[in-house]
């Protein structure tokens, strides 16, 4: 067991050090055999790890992964993306493939002053000597083993640095694309955003993958730093294929009265792990965290959250609604911490499940670790079918019992459906839900 | 003809016998209350007639329009034109009420082998029907009775009754909890409806709403059957002497 496991972290250490390059600065250098040599002497993580109780990251950490793929010779197209690019209002959009910034379908539609926008691959060649010490600060930053594998084995993500006051109209899109070369690849990437005081920003990270259905390993990690009045409207779209298996990190820290709010959406992959930390550090900040998962099939869906508020006066709230079907299984582990001391914080947490299927599966966890006395907390979960009495109702209305399945169905995704404050994302969501929840126009359905 | 024909009625809820052999005969045209004290099978009646899960019928049979009710799932009564107007009315968050409303007319239509309406010709229904039961069209943009006062759900009921014009309305205490002027619009309504080719089986604890909605025949239901049926006076005789006379009644008789 022992020897297994060493010879898989010197597998994984041996993968992150495979991604220097003879060209890469010192900064990066070091970066990277920090990761490496963490990931030999603090291991990886086992399902004996409270964090990963749920979940067995075995299966996917023993794989033989292959690290750094070429893309096709010729990129795709815009029409090979047109699937994923309905951002006729996006201010940029950028699109990375098989773990690559692809600048011929990258677009700087509109220029903000106070806003850089560019591939983390561009930094690490030194074009970019400004926003240079905010990843090598963050590359370095304390962080879980698995994401370390994301931090120190990418070669490329967005960095995005927002300069105080600005506010960027139109959301920033980034496409992260898999396609047929990405079979049997670990994919690492790293998003570094920055937002400087009273800076407004919506982004949209977009996770999905081209025709065909590689058995790819996307591993994301996402750190967000906002500045005093920061506020961030953030979108976590990921619908990878069948096979493919996704982990993602968002680690996000917040300064006085900054808000931070996050939509995600998780429908694909085979395996699919959403981590978000938030850690309050300011005093009067908001934090909203909403998700809808689906699953299907044999389908594994985990989210794991962690708020912890340090600061005074701040307000959280979770909302994570699941709709599992077939055999699938869902996680919720919700955590939230308020330190001793601290005064005036209110957290609310709420998960609800509903299981279409007596093969499915749920477990729900909501941890609140509170230390302080002033104070107010909240949290319930539920795990339920379709209510009984309300599938009677519409059908007395002649609603036929499919339909009114699917009408309830949808109308228990609602309300984090209805967080989507992009008109166009929260339709092409609609009607993606519509058309899995098989009825017709939705478009009336919701307020 | 006989719009609905109930014959030696048995049912029970969760395996607890609750109709004891109940027969009732609503003639096409006519409106009859169904009154009686509390506990005495009368929601059980609606529900069984609605096709609710858990309403097992042990015995007996129910015809409606000559075929065998029993035989059709909700959404088929629904479809062949029955309609109950719920006691309590369940909300449904995440449902808007307009496309309920829209949902169930055209799942009718297309039952009945007419078009579905669109939008527009649907709004156009809907504002006189909205007129008739007094409620805002705000009301249309919320979520199915969610929020709604306990008078709001019961005009909600009414409305979805006016836009689906059943041929046999069930009004299940529609008119417990509303105040008078609430109670004067539900009549309306109901009374609108009143036709030649429509029935209406009004199940009431008090006879206030027979002031408004005069019926045809009026029968007791007591201890899971009807033990007496008569003219509107019935109605009158059990609002001044109570239930008591009848219940020992059919106590001997037994």
């Amino acid at each position: 067991m022992t020897t297994l496991n060493t010879s898989i972290r010197d597998a994984w250490s041996d993968r992150i050090t495979s991604t220097l390059r003879p060209e890469d600065p010192e900064w990066v250098v070091s970066a990277k055999r920090e990761a490496a040599e963490l990931i030999r002497s603090k291991g990886l993580p086992t399902r004996r790890d409270e964090d990963w109780r749920y979940t067995d990251p075995a299966p996917l950490l023993e794989a033989d992964w292959r690290v750094g793929v070429d893309g096709p010779t010729p990129p795709p197209t815009e029409e090979d993306i047109r699937a994923f690019t309905y951002w006729d209002a996006s201010a940029v959009r950028v699109v990375f493939l098989n773990g690559r910034y692809v600048p011929e379908l990258s677009v700087h539609r509109t220029r903000t002053d106070g806003l850089s926008v560019v591939p983390l691959s561009e930094v690490m060649a030194g074009k970019h000597p400004s926003v240079e010490s905010l990843v090598a600060q963050q590359l370095t930053a304390d962080r879980p083993a698995m994401d370390l594998l994301a931090t120190g084995g990418a070669r490329d993500g967005l960095v995005l640095r927002l300069e105080d006051g600005v506010e960027v109209e139109g959301p920033i899109h980034v496409l992260c694309l898999t396609d047929a070369s990405g079979d049997d690849a670990y994919i690492p990437l790293f998003h570094v955003f920055e937002l400087g005081g009273a800076s407004r920003l919506t982004l949209v990270e977009r996770y999905a993958n081209l025709a065909s259905s590689p058995r790819s390993f996307t591993n994301s990690a996402t750190d967000i730093l906002l500045g005093p009045g920061a506020c961030l409207d953030h979108y976590t779209l990921e619908r990878e294929a069948e096979r493919a298996i996704h982990l993602g990190a968002r680690h996000v820290r917040q300064e006085d009265r900054s808000e931070f709010r996050q939509t995600t959406f998780t429908i694909g992959a085979s395996l699919a792990r959403h981590d978000t930390e938030v850690l309050c550090d300011g005093d009067e900040t908001t934090t909203s965290l909403g998700a809808l998962f689906l699953g299907e099939g044999t389908q594994h869906i985990d989210h794991r959250i962690l708020v912890h508020h340090r600061g005074d006066q701040s307000r959280s709230e979770q909302l994570f609604k699941g709709i599992l079907d077939e055999g699938s299984t869902g996680v919720f582990n919700g955590r939230v911490v308020v330190d001793e001391g601290t005064h005036g914080n209110d957290a609310q947490q709420s998960n609800h499940n509903l299981l279409l299927s007596d093969d499915a599966t749920v477990n729900t966890r909501p941890q609140l670790e509170i230390y302080a006395d002033d104070v107010s907390c909240s949290h319930g979960a539920t795990v339920g079918q379709l209510d009984p009495d309300s599938l009677f109702y519409l059908r007395t209305r002649g609603i036929p019992r499919g339909q009114a399945e699917s009408l309830l169905t949808y109308a228990f995704a609602s309300d984090v459906v209805d967080r989507i404050r992009i008109d166009f994302i929260r339709e092409r969501v609609q009607e993606f839900l519509s058309t899995r929840m098989e009825f017709g126009n939705t478009s009336e359905m919701t307020q | 003809m006989n719009l609905l024909e109930i014959k030696g009625l048995e049912a029970s809820v969760g395996g607890k016998p609750i109709l004891h052999g109940l027969d009732l005969v609503v003639p096409m045209g006519e409106v009859h209350a169904i009154m009686g004290p509390n506990g005495s099978g009368k929601s059980t009646l609606s529900y069984v007639l609605a096709g609710k899960d858990g309403y097992e019928v042990t015995a007996g049979e129910v015809l409606y329009k000559g075929k065998n009710l029993l035989d059709l799932a909700p959404e088929e009564r629904a479809a062949e034109g029955l309609f109950l107007a719920f006691q309590y009315p369940v909300a449904i968050p995440g449902v808007n009420n307009m496309y309920f409303l829209k949902a169930a007319l055209n799942a009718q239509r297309k039952h009945n082998g007419e078009e579905e309406l669109d939008a527009v010709d649907f709004m156009n229904l809907l504002d006189g029907k909205l007129e008739l039961v007094g409620l805002d069209r705000d009301l249309l943009k919320r979520s199915v009775n969610d929020g709604f006062s306990g008078g709001e759900k019961k005009r909600n009921e009414i409305l979805q009754m006016a836009v689906l014009e059943p041929t046999l309305s069930i009004l299940d205490e529609t008119d417990s909890g509303l105040d008078i002027d609430a109670l004067k619009v539900i009549a309306d309504g109901v009374n609108s409806l009143r036709a030649p080719d429509r029935s209406t089986l009004l199940i009431t604890h008090y006879q206030r709403l027979l002031d408004y909605i005069v019926p045809d025949r009026v029968h007791v239901l007591a201890r899971g059957r009807i033990i007496k049926s008569g003219d509107r006076h019935l109605a009158l005789e059990l609002e001044e002497r109570g239930y008591a006379w009848l219940l020992e009644g059919s106590e001997t008789g037994a």
